[in-house]
C-alpha cells in the first residue's frame, strides 16, 4: 500500500503508527521520481535517504527548488554558471527541515535563477505538466520541478520560492497548493536572490491543512536575515477555523472583467457561491485599472534591476563557472556570456537600462513609487475586507508551442495581478478549484500582511467544499 | 518614448560584463521596444509623484543590529572549493593590471 | 595669471572592530590567506548582510568628533561595478543617507585656525587584496567586507600645508577615538586627493584631477606641490587639464596617469534591500558619545591649564597616544603631573626611542610609575636611586618595592639616626670644621659626602645637610 498519495498530515500520522516505515517511504518516493523522470521535475535526485531521529517530519520525503543552497550538495539554480557549484552551507529553510526530520529526495528545476513563468529556461530542460501525459503543456514557474514532484505524489510538500507567482501560478498549473507568506515571515537566508525586495520562500502542499502545518515549522526570525521578521509565530494548524460566516471578501472588478476563458469564470462564481453559503459577504471592489495595468511594468522594471545586482557576482572569478580571456573584463564577459541563458541576460539588460544615471528617477524610482501607491491601495481594500479572491490566471496551463521566450508582449492584467502580493509585502496563496479538460485551474486568495490564519481558515474552508483536496495527478487515470 | 539601438543595448550589456550574437541583440531590440511601451503604462497614474519610493513593503521588525562578536570562518579548502584555479590558498587568475 | 589651487581630500578609515561590516568573520591583518572568510565575503549565493553594532558606533563617535549631524535612521544603498576583488559585484555602502554630514575639522595655518568642511562621512566595506605576479592575480578574500569609515572633505583646502595638517588632525582624531589604527604606510587610512586650480577671486572651479596611492603624508606633500606646478604650467601655457585618475610614483616623485574619468561612469545606486533602516534611538546615541574619549585639542588644555604642563611638554606627550595614554594613566593613580611628565619624556622615551619598542611593549606599567613616584615623593628613596630604580623597571619585570630591596635603596630619613651620623662626621673631620667656621662655607658639601659614604648612599642628603648645619653651630 502506498502512503505518498496521502496528506503530509496523514503521511506523519502513518508514520507514527508505525503503518509505514521512514525507509519505505523515502525508497518509494525515490521509486516515484525516478518513475516520472519524463516530466523532468529534478536536476538531482539524492539516493541518501538518511534520517534523523524522532522529529515532527521524521521519515518524510520532500523536494526543494535548486535555488536553494545545501550543503555539499550540487545547486544550480538551474543555470549553466553555477553547473557545478557545490554549497559551503545550508539555507535557514534547509536547516530547519532537517532539524525536523525531513529528508531531502531532490533538487527540483526552475526557470533560470528564478527569472521566468514557465518552467522552460532551465539548463536541464523544460518541465512539463503532469496532468497532460503528451507533455505539450507547461508546469507554470519559475518552480516548476517542485510544483510538479507534489503534483505526482513523489512528495507530500516541496519548497519553492516566489518573486512575481513563482509558486502560486505552477500550483494553479497542476492543481494543488501554493502559498507565499508574508514578506520576512520565512528566512530567506540561503535563497539564492532574484529580487531581494520581492523575493519570498514560498511551498506547495496538496492539502491547506499541510499547508498551516508547515508554515509553523518553517517560519520565524533568524539571526542571518535581517529582514526576517521577529514577530511570534502561530499554530496555524491548531488555530485552523471554517467558520467563514460574517467574513468579507472582495473580489476586484477590473480584473476578473479583463477575463474571458468560460471554465475560469465558472470556477469563480462557484467559489463565490461556496462562500456565500457559508454566511460571508463577497464583494465587488474597483481599483483604478491604470494602476493595475501598471503592476506588470513595476514588477519588471523592480525585479530586473534588483536581478541585475542579484546577479552581478556570478563573474567566473571565485566560485562559478570560468571561461578564459585576455584581461579580466575578458574573462567575465566570457563566463557571463556563455554561462548565463538568452531570456536571462535579456532581463538583466533591461534592469541596466532602468538604472542607467539617464532612467534610474523616471524608470527604477518611479516603478519604487508606484509600488507604494499599489501596497496603499490594497491596503485600503483590507481596512473594509478579510482577504480578496481572484483567480489565480486568467486561462489553464499553456501548451508550450503558444509561449514566445519573450518577456510579454501584452499587458494582461488577468495572468499578472498575482504579482501584487509580492509588491506589498502579503501573504497569498493558490488552490485548485475546477478544471478546463483535464487542466486544473486554481484560485487566489491575499489577505493582510501577518494575517495568514485568516487565509489559511479562509482557504481550507474553499477546500473543504470542493472536491480537490490531495490531489494527485495519475498517469494511469488518464 | 525612446527608440533604443543596438549600440545603446550594446553599452548596457557591457556595463553588466555581457555580451551576445548580433542577432540575439537584433531580438532583444524588438523586445525592448515592447517592453518600454510598457514601461510607459506607469506614467498614466495620478499621485504617484507624491510617493515615497518603496523597498520595504512595511516597517520591518527585525533583529537590527549585530553583535561585535567572531563568528565561525571557512576552512580555506571550503573558500577554495568551487574556483577554477587556486595557488597559494588563494583564487588565480590572469593578471589583473596590466 | 594669479592661480590658486582648490584641493578636497577623501580618506577611507579601517575600523578596529573585531569583525566584519556585514559578518561575523574576524578582523586582523597579516593572517594566512582565506582564513578569515566566511561565505558572505565570497558573495556565495543566498547570503545575507547584518550590521555590525561597534562599526556603527565607531562612525557615531567620529561623526560627532568631527562637529557633524548625525542621521538616526541607518540606510544602506548598493554601489554596483565589477571588479576583480569585489566577490558581490557591488559595494554595500551609504549613498544617499550618510551617517554624519555637514561638519568641520580646524586646523592651524600660518599662526591662524581655518575651518575644514566635511561633507559627509559614511559607513562602507572593504575589497578583497589582490597580489599581482608577472602574469597572474591572487586574491585573498581576509580584507573583503572589513568596515571602513569614508570621509568627504569640502573644497576647501588651499595648499599642501593645508592638506597635510589637515590628515594629521584627522588621523589623530581618529587614533584618539580609538576607532581606527591610522596607518598609512599599512592602508588603514589612505587618502585620495581632488584637485584643480583656478583664478584667484574667481569662484569658477578648473578641471580637477584624483590622485591615489598615497601612503604617507610627505608623499601627500610631494604630490600635491608637484600637480599645481603640474597644472599651473598646463594652465599658463594655455592648455587643458584632463579630468583623469592620476596615482603618485615614489621614485620619481610625480603623478602619472591611471585612468581618464569615464564621463559615463554608472553605478546604478540603488537602496541595499537586504538591510531594513535601523532607527537608532535619541538614548542609545547619547550613551554611545557618552563614550567619548578626550582628543588631543581638549587634553593639551587640560594638560597645559589644570596640570600646569609647558607648551612643549604637552605637545611631546601627545605626539603619541600611547605615551599620553600612559600618562593619563598615571596621574590618575598619582597627582603628580610634573614629575610623571619628566620621567616619561626623559628616560623612559630615551630608553624606549633605543630599544625601537611602543611602551605597551615595555616593562614599565601606569602602576609602577606611578609606585616609584611616590617612594620618591615620600622620600622614601632619592631622586639618584628613584633613576637608578626606573632603569631596572624598565629592564625587568620586577616591582619597585622588590628592586629597592634588593639594592638596598632605602633612603635613612629618621632624624636620630642621621644625626649620630653627622656628630661621626664631624669629630673625625674636625679640621674641615674648623674651615668651615673659618668661613669656606663650600665644604660643607664635602662634609655632606662624608655622611653619605658613612650610610652608604642611603641617607637622606637634604636632612644630612641641615642636620650638619645644625650640629657645627652649636660647635660655634
Amino acid at each position: 500500500m502506498s502512503y505518498l498519495n496521502k496528506s503530509l498530515i496523514d503521511i506523519i500520522e502513518a508514520l507514527k503508527n508505525k503503518q509505514v516505515s521512514a525507509k519505505e517511504l523515502v525508497e518509494e518516493s525515490l521509486l516515484l521520481a525516478n518513475k516520472y523522470s519524463k516530466y523532468n521535475p529534478f536536476v538531482t535526485i539524492l539516493g541518501d535517504t538518511k534520517v534523523n531521529s524522532e522529529a515532527p517530519l521524521y521519515g518524510v520525503p520532500y523536494a526543494l527548488k535548486d535555488n536553494f543552497s545545501t550543503k555539499d550538495i550540487l545547486t544550480t539554480g538551474s543555470s549553466n554558471i553555477l553547473k557545478d557549484y557545490i554549497p559551503v552551507f545550508d539555507a535557514t529553510v534547509v536547516e530547519k527541515l532537517k532539524e525536523s526530520g525531513a529528508t531531502l529526495i531532490g533538487k527540483t528545476v526552475l526557470d533560470e535563477l528564478a527569472m521566468g513563468g514557465t518552467g522552460v529556461s532551465g539548463h536541464t530542460g523544460r518541465v512539463y505538466n503532469p496532468y497532460d501525459p503528451s507533455l505539450n503543456t507547461i508546469s507554470g514557474g519559475s518552480s516548476a520541478g517542485s510544483a510538479v514532484a507534489v503534483a505526482l505524489g513523489i512528495v507530500p510538500f516541496a519548497i519553492g520560492s516566489d518573486t512575481g507567482d513563482s509558486v502560486r501560478k505552477p500550483a494553479a498549473h497542476c492543481g494543488i497548493v501554493g502559498i507565499k507568506p508574508t514578506y520576512g515571515r520565512i528566512s530567506r537566508y540561503g535563497l539564492f536572490p532574484f529580487a531581494t525586495s520581492i523575493d519570498h520562500v514560498a511551498y506547495f502542499t496538496r492539502t491547506v491543512r499541510d499547508s498551516a502545518f508547515l508554515l509553523s515549522l518553517l517560519e520565524g526570525s533568524d539571526n542571518k536575515d535581517a529582514t526576517a521578521s521577529t514577530r511570534e509565530g502561530h499554530n496555524y494548524l491548531k488555530d485552523l477555523n471554517t467558520d467563514v460566516k460574517g467574513k468579507k471578501i472582495a473580489v476586484i472588478s477590473e480584473i476578473v472583467d479583463c477575463i474571458s476563458e468560460p471554465s475560469i469564470l465558472s470556477s469563480l462564481d462557484n467559489a463565490i457561491s461556496i462562500y456565500k453559503e457559508g454566511g460571508a459577504t463577497v464583494e465587488r471592489v474597483s481599483v483604478d485599472l491604470n494602476l493595475l495595468r501598471a503592476i506588470l511594468p513595476v514588477y519588471m522594471i523592480i525585479s530586473c534591476s534588483e536581478a541585475t545586482s542579484n546577479n552581478a557576482g556570478l563573474d567566473g572569478i571565485n566560485f562559478t563557472s570560468r571561461e578564459e580571456g585576455n584581461d579580466f573584463e575578458e574573462v567575465m564577459i566570457n563566463s557571463r556570456s556563455k554561462g548565463l541563458g538568452k531570456s536571462v541576460k535579456n532581463r538583466l539588460v533591461l534592469g541596466a537600462y532602468c538604472l542607467d544615471n539617464e532612467n534610474i528617477e523616471n524608470v527604477f524610482i518611479k516603478a519604487q513609487k508606484v509600488r507604494s501607491l499599489i501596497t496603499e491601495t490594497i491596503n485600503n481594500i483590507f481596512k473594509d475586507y478579510d482577504a480578496i479572491l481572484l483567480p489565480a490566471s486568467a486561462d489553464a496551463a499553456p501548451t508550450f508551442d503558444t509561449l514566445s521566450d519573450r518577456m510579454s508582449d501584452e499587458c494582461i492584467i488577468g495572468e499578472n495581478h498575482l504579482a501584487i502580493a509580492n509588491l506589498g509585502g502579503f501573504p497569498s496563496l493558490t488552490l485548485p478549484y475546477g478544471f478546463k479538460g483535464n487542466l486544473p485551474l486554481g484560485v487566489n486568495l491575499t489577505c493582510k500582511a501577518f494575517d495568514e490564519q485568516t487565509l489559511f481558515n479562509l482557504s481550507a474552508y474553499l477546500e473543504s467544499k470542493l472536491p480537490y483536496e490531495n490531489m494527485i495527478a495519475k498517469e494511469e487515470e488518464k | 518614448m525612446e527608440k533604443i539601438t543596438t549600440k545603446r543595448l550594446k553599452e548596457l550589456a557591457r556595463s553588466l560584463m555581457l555580451d551576445m550574437s548580433e542577432s540575439d541583440y537584433e531580438d532583444l531590440k524588438e523586445e525592448f521596444n515592447i517592453v518600454l511601451k510598457q514601461f510607459d503604462l506607469i506614467n498614466n497614474i495620478e499621485g504617484v509623484d507624491s510617493k515615497e519610493p518603496m523597498t520595504f513593503p512595511f516597517e520591518i521588525q527585525g533583529v537590527g543590529l549585530r553583535e561585535d562578536i567572531e563568528g565561525p570562518t571557512l576552512e580555506i579548502k571550503d573558500v577554495l572549493k568551487n574556483s577554477k584555479d587556486h595557488q597559494f590558498n588563494q583564487i588565480k587568475i590572469n593578471r589583473v593590471v596590466k | 595669471m594669479n592661480l590658486e589651487p582648490v584641493i578636497g581630500i577623501e580618506v577611507h578609515c579601517e575600523l578596529k572592530t573585531k569583525t566584519k561590516m556585514f559578518s561575523s568573520a574576524p578582523v586582523s591583518f597579516n593572517a594566512v590567506p582565506n582564513s578569515l572568510v566566511q561565505p558572505l565575503d565570497l558573495a556565495l549565493p543566498g547570503t545575507l548582510p547584518r550590521v555590525n553594532k561597534r562599526a556603527v558606533e565607531m562612525a557615531l563617535l567620529a561623526s560627532k568628533a568631527l562637529n557633524m549631524e548625525i542621521d538616526n535612521e541607518l540606510v544602506f544603498d548598493r554601489k554596483n561595478y565589477f571588479y576583480t576583488d569585489l566577490a558581490k559585484g557591488f559595494q554595500i555602502t551609504q549613498d544617499k543617507r550618510p551617517i554624519g554630514r555637514n561638519g568641520y575639522l580646524e586646523i592651524e595655518a600660518d599662526g591662524s585656525y581655518k575651518k575644514i568642511r566635511i561633507n559627509r562621512l559614511h559607513m562602507e566595506e572593504d575589497t578583497a587584496k589582490q597580489t599581482h605576479f608577472d602574469d597572474y592575480t591572487l586574491i585573498d578574500y581576509n580584507r573583503s567586507g572589513n568596515p571602513l569609515i569614508e570621509i568627504v572633505s569640502g573644497p576647501d583646502i588651499r595648499s599642501a600645508k593645508e592638506a597635510c595638517k589637515y590628515i594629521e588632525n584627522l588621523r589623530a582624531t581618529l587614533l584618539y577615538l580609538g576607532v581606527s589604527d591610522v596607518k598609512m604606510e599599512e592602508g588603514s587610512m589612505r587618502c585620495d586627493i581632488n584637485i584643480s586650480i583656478k583664478e584667484k577671486g574667481s569662484s569658477v572651479l578648473g578641471t580637477k584631477t584624483e590622485i591615489k596611492n598615497l601612503n604617507s603624508i610627505s608623499n601627500v606633500e610631494k604630490a600635491i606641490e608637484y600637480e599645481i606646478e603640474r597644472q599651473s604650467k598646463l594652465l599658463q601655457a594655455g592648455k587643458k587639464i584632463i579630468q583623469e585618475t592620476r596615482r603618485f610614483d615614489e621614485e620619481s616623485k610625480t603623478t602619472v596617469t591611471m585612468r581618464v574619468k569615464n564621463d559615463s561612469l554608472n553605478y546604478k545606486y540603488f537602496r541595499e534591500p537586504n538591510i531594513a533602516p535601523i532607527k537608532l534611538s535619541d538614548e542609545y546615541i547619547d550613551q554611545v558619545l557618552s563614550d567619548m574619549p578626550l582628543l588631543p585639542v581638549e587634553l593639551n588644555k587640560i594638560y597645559t591649564t589644570k596640570y600646569n604642563l609647558s607648551a612643549y611638554d604637552s605637545e611631546q606627550l601627545l605626539l603619541n597616544k600611547e605615551i599620553s595614554d600612559f600618562f593619563n594613566e598615571c596621574v590618575k593613580i598619582i597627582n603628580e603631573p610634573k614629575l610623571i611628565t619628566n620621567f616619561i619624556l626623559g628616560d623612559v622615551l630615551a630608553f624606549l626611542n633605543k630599544r625601537g619598542l611602543p611602551i605597551s611593549e615595555c616593562n614599565l606599567t601606569p602602576n609602577k610609575l606611578a609606585d616609584l613616584i611616590k617612594s620618591l615623593v615620600s622620600n622614601a628613596i632619592s631622586s639618584k636611586q628613584a633613576k637608578i630604580v626606573l632603569n631596572e623597571l624598565l629592564e625587568s619585570d620586577k616591582s619597585v618595592e622588590q628592586i629597592i630591596k634588593e639594592k638596598g635603596l632605602v633612603q635613612i630619613s629618621d632624624e636620630n639616626e642621621i644625626r649620630t651620623l653627622v656628630n661621626i662626621v664631624l669629630s673625625d673631620n674636625k679640621n674641615a670644621v674648623k674651615d668651615y667656621l673659618g668661613g669656606k662655607t663650600n665644604i660643607l658639601g664635602f662634609l655632606v659626602g662624608q655622611v653619605m659614604k658613612l650610610s652608604k648612599g642611603k641617607a637622606n642628603p637634604e636632612l644630612a645637610n641641615t642636620l650638619i648645619l645644625e650640629e657645627i653651630n652649636k660647635l660655634n
